[in-house]
């Protein structure tokens, strides 16, 4: 657990120093902003689950280009040697630089927190759906965020890292719409990968352990691979 | 005792074979060189012992773990040193210490101590603070095997250490190396460098094309050379106009020219010198100094590898990552 935390201390560190946290915390932000005033100030309801919803796109752009660099800047400098020969577990690593993230996201939602105050100072929002939007944003934030850091050990490339994770996400994301072309079984099984519906619920206010477990199983998946993926460079 | 045993390791690339079953052992405190042209498969090999790549075959025994198994137990008590510095380029150079010691469970107080005294040790005190990217190529040399050593490993490897840095940086390091040796660390050197080896190393061993060709004491390779004797003469003029005479005159010596005014007299046992001056006197050719020329560890790396040291060498895939 040591070795969990000396590296995600240094990867927070290290995503702080970057230019891409604060351009991806004001775009966050930003966004965030204009869909709260929009939605929230221009309809004038106290609801921000819409403002979630919304959110969840947002994050879809943005996961890859908070994890682009994880461990794709490792390979291209040579520092993933390092890392490789210091008597910490691929494992372990892996889960300091997704715990890194995971506390980058979070501080990132922190900023959201006015938006309650405000929404709380003018109306009496009901805070179930809230929390659950919340919480189910987080979830589908971490999946994401998972998915990043294994599209980051495959290259060396950031660019390429964030494409990759980006189109694994739209896959997830739009399949959907292929589950109601296809219909059937197939589409019935389609269906449940899909992003969409598994945090239409959290928005409802419901709170399903059936969908918490699938955003769970997918960031463990995501991460496994990671780690097959970095045990694999020994191999070769 | 052994601190490395390496049983039949092997390594093979797709159809390449970069390491070809190889064998040997290193003692605690003993400084082992692996010598050979680019492509040899020293970089293979390091790779393998340190973790960084699994072997197609063979064993490795590191303090008595398995080094194939119990890879990360072993590292524990590695010290690395890759040929290219991996450092953070982002990070200054005492950050760059702690967090590496911080890999190897150091605890703050002790990590922050040890990270200012090998900075200073290596004369990157004023540098500390400086981010990684500014430091010249000898100082990033010198601030990756710093952290190499933060841990105060028992065996230390360290690839080419001293290439492509300036002389004083090389010279340098081949003190710390010294240093580290009388301190009982033991030392796993590849280089292609012999004058690195000759003044480091205990034992060398000569790798050429994934087998090693050649092992032993600087030494007993420098005995085994050759036990021709043979002998420098510079003389106040060429012998160019008289060789063969000269030749003919002692059949058993073989008398090659060298430079303008100097030949190089060579026999399968020991030269008689008197004979030699009374003939060259006699044609008037006055002989200033007479040397004994012994064979080097690189006549030893030219023999048993069959290359001109220093001559650049094609690389060969799965060398280098």
């Amino acid at each position: 657990m040591k070795g969990v935390m000396v590296i995600m201390r240094r990867e927070l560190a290290s995503y702080f120093l970057s230019p891409i946290a604060y351009a991806v915390t004001a775009v966050f932000i930003l966004l965030y902003g204009l869909f709260f005033s929009g939605i929230v100030l221009g309809f004038g309801v106290a609801n921000l689950e819409y403002t979630f919803s919304n959110m969840v796109v947002v994050l879809l752009f943005m996961a890859p280009l908070m994890t682009m660099r994880t461990l794709a800047e490792e390979k291209k400098t040579g520092v993933d040697e390092l890392l490789m020969t210091a008597p910490i577990s691929t494992g372990h690593f892996v889960f300091g630089k997704f715990f890194a993230v995971c506390v980058a996201l979070l501080s990132m939602m922190a900023l959201t927190v006015i938006h309650f105050l405000i929404v709380r100072h003018y109306a009496a929002p009901d805070w179930g759906p809230i929390v659950t939007s919340l919480f189910g944003l987080f979830l589908a934030g971490v999946s994401f965020l998972a998915v990043g850091i294994f599209t980051s050990s495959l290259t060396d490339n950031q660019i390429i890292s964030a494409l990759f994770s980006f189109g694994i996400l739209l896959f997830f994301w739009l399949v959907d719409w292929m589950a109601e072309a296809v219909g059937g079984k197939t589409g019935e099984l389609l269906g449940n990968l899909s992003l969409i519906k598994h945090y239409e619920d959290f928005n409802k206010g419901i709170l399903d352990s059936s969908h918490i477990i699938f955003y769970l199983t997918m960031t463990a998946i995501f991460l496994f691979l990671t780690v097959r993926q970095l045990e694999s460079r020994r191999w070769k | 005792m052994n601190i490395i045993s390496v049983k039949n390791l092997k390594k093979v690339y797709g159809d390449f074979t970069a390491v070809d079953g190889i064998s040997f052992d290193i003692a605690q405190g003993e400084a082992f060189g692996f010598l050979g042209p680019n492509g040899a498969g020293k970089t293979s090999t390091i790779n393998m012992l340190t973790g960084l790549s699994r072997p197609t075959a063979g064993t490795i025994r590191i303090d008595g773990i398995d080094g194939i198994k119990k890879i990360k137990k072993a590292q524990s008590i590695m010290g690395i040193v890759p040929d290219e510095s991996n450092l953070y380029d982002e990070m200054n150079g005492f950050d760059n210490l702690t967090f590496c010691a911080a890999l190897y469970g150091m605890g703050k107080a002790e990590r922050q101590k040890r990270a200012a005294e090998l900075l200073e040790e290596f004369n990157l005190k004023e540098a500390g603070d400086r981010p990684f990217k500014a430091y010249s190529k000898g100082m990033r040399r010198k601030l990756t095997i710093a952290a190499g050593i933060i841990h105060r490993p028992k065996i230390l490897f360290l690839d080419e250490p001293t290439t492509g840095i300036d002389v004083e940086s090389a010279r340098q390091i081949r003190r710390l190396l010294s240093d580290l040796k009388r301190q009982g660390v033991t030392i796993f050197l590849t280089t292609h460098y012999i004058e690195d080896a000759q003044r480091i190393c205990d034992r060398i061993a000569f790798i050429v094309k994934g087998r090693i060709v050649k092992s032993g004491t600087v030494d007993e390779l420098l005995r085994n050379a050759g036990q021709e004797q043979v002998i420098r003469l510079t003389l106040s003029q060429g012998i160019k106009g008289i060789k063969n005479q000269f030749q003919q005159a002692f059949p058993a010596l073989r008398i090659e020219a060298q430079s303008e005014n100097d030949c190089l007299i060579t026999a399968p046992e020991r030269i008689a010198l008197a004979p030699i001056l009374q003939y060259l006197d006699s044609k008037g050719i006055s002989v200033f100094e007479a040397k004994e020329a012994r064979p080097t560890l690189e006549d030893v790396f030219v023999k048993v590898t069959g290359i001109e040291a220093g001559k650049p060498h094609k690389e060969k895939a799965g060398e280098h990552r």
